[in-house]
């Protein structure tokens, strides 16, 4: 299996409070088992109000897919991943496209996910632009 | 009589050794993390192994200050080194005290992204006893917090845009009355006086290398190496030595 160090961010938008920590939960056990790097290992931060996370990991690239994170929301709604929803955009923070991929069920969105560079980046493109984003964003992740 | 490596301001300390690290001991500091690991997540204290630190995040094996070792490299984003221990809280005097850490940013950049980035905290709690070395939210400036007993003593140095590495320190003695900062072995701003009195213990979330609390909100964007603590507050001419290699 082919593996990816990058920068990827959730934001709940809809879930409730036993849904958001079954989803951290389950992203927080993504990346490998072990890695003499520790910036391979899975590692996060939160924003300010709880919503937004940050993770970092050497993951499996078939951990990074709209159809992965379909599956993982289908399983905390215990519903067919098929009758969740996407939409794609893009948004560029520094100098590459970041894809972001909102994701729902019947009317109402649930989960906002974004790979910093894409995919294909190298880590330190992907982290170039979360740094890109969080200078963006400083009011909901720096702490006074 | 050979030098008694490690013991509270050897005897014949101050003698410059062919390795940094063995000057740096021969100091007497009550903890010493290199942060040379090349792999895994502890980070090593030379002066106990109960006081070893966890790297969370940190990319290992980076070019360091010239001696010979590496360095981690924080990425800006989610990596600290914590160096909390019970051992090490017990050994830290909030009265009386030095720290030292080496410190470069990862680009020139980082002076200019209006980001508020912890090089070290040691820290009770936020605001009323706590030591914090860090880059200011405001651009190019660089920070020494001296807090005791809700008593802050603040020295602040700007126009900085330093890309190399820097010998950074502060110094604290309720003895002498007095708080001082260190950059490239050279005392910078004026010396604080009127201290308070330190109250309570280091806090298991607020001692850090790379960030200031355990939830992530000031990280680091650069590399650090070589963070060392003291019980007492060195004199200006054994910070110059520290200072260089």
């Amino acid at each position: 299996m082919a593996r990816k160090h990058l920068y990827l961010a959730i934001e709940d938008l809809a879930l409730n409070a036993t849904q958001r920590g079954a989803l951290v939960a389950k992203m927080r056990a993504l990346g490998p088992a072990s890695d003499p790097q520790p910036a391979r290992l899975c590692h996060w931060r939160t924003s300010l109000n709880g919503k937004k996370v940050i993770f970092e990991a050497n993951f499996n690239e078939a951990v990074l897919t709209i159809d992965a994170m379909k599956v993982r929301l289908g399983n905390i709604f215990s519903v067919d991943p098929a009758m969740i929803t996407h939409s794609s955009m893009t948004v560029q923070f520094v100098m590459r496209n970041t894809p972001v991929v909102t994701l729902g069920r019947g009317s109402t969105d649930y989960l906002r996910m974004a790979v910093f560079g894409g995919v294909s980046a190298t880590w330190a493109q992907s982290r170039i632009e979360t740094l890109g984003y969080l200078v963006a964003n400083l009011a909901e992740w720096e702490g006074a | 009589m050979g030098m008694l490596i490690g013991t509270k301001r050897a005897l014949l300390g101050g003698r410059r050794a062919a390795i940094y690290s063995d000057k740096v001991m021969s100091y007497g500091p009550i903890a010493y993390w290199m942060l040379a690991e090349a792999s895994g997540t502890d980070a090593f204290c030379q002066v106990d192994t109960n006081q070893n630190g966890l790297h969370s995040g940190v990319t290992l094996g980076q070019p360091g200050i010239g001696d010979g070792k590496t360095c981690p490299l924080y990425d800006g984003v989610n990596d600290r080194t914590n160096i909390y221990t019970a051992t090490f809280a017990s050994a830290f005097d909030g009265a009386e005290g030095t720290v030292l850490i080496w410190g470069k940013v990862s680009g020139v950049g980082v002076w200019t992204d209006s980001t508020d980035r912890t090089l070290i905290s040691l820290a009770y709690d936020d605001s009323t006893n706590r030591v914090r070395l860090y880059r200011h939210p405001t651009n190019n400036i660089l920070a020494w917090v001296y807090e005791a007993g809700d008593v802050s003593k603040v020295i602040t140095i700007g126009a900085l845009s330093d890309i190399d590495w820097m010998p950074l320190v502060i110094t604290w003695s309720k003895i002498a009355d007095q708080m001082k900062a260190f950059k490239d072995g050279a005392q910078v701003g004026a010396t604080q006086t009127s201290l308070g009195t330190w109250a309570g213990a280091l806090s298991s979330i607020r001692c850090y290398a790379g960030e200031r609390v355990s939830t992530i909100v000031t990280p680091w964007d650069g590399y650090l190496a070589h963070c060392a603590v003291w019980d007492t507050a060195l004199s200006p001419a054994e910070i110059l030595d520290l200072s260089v290699l």
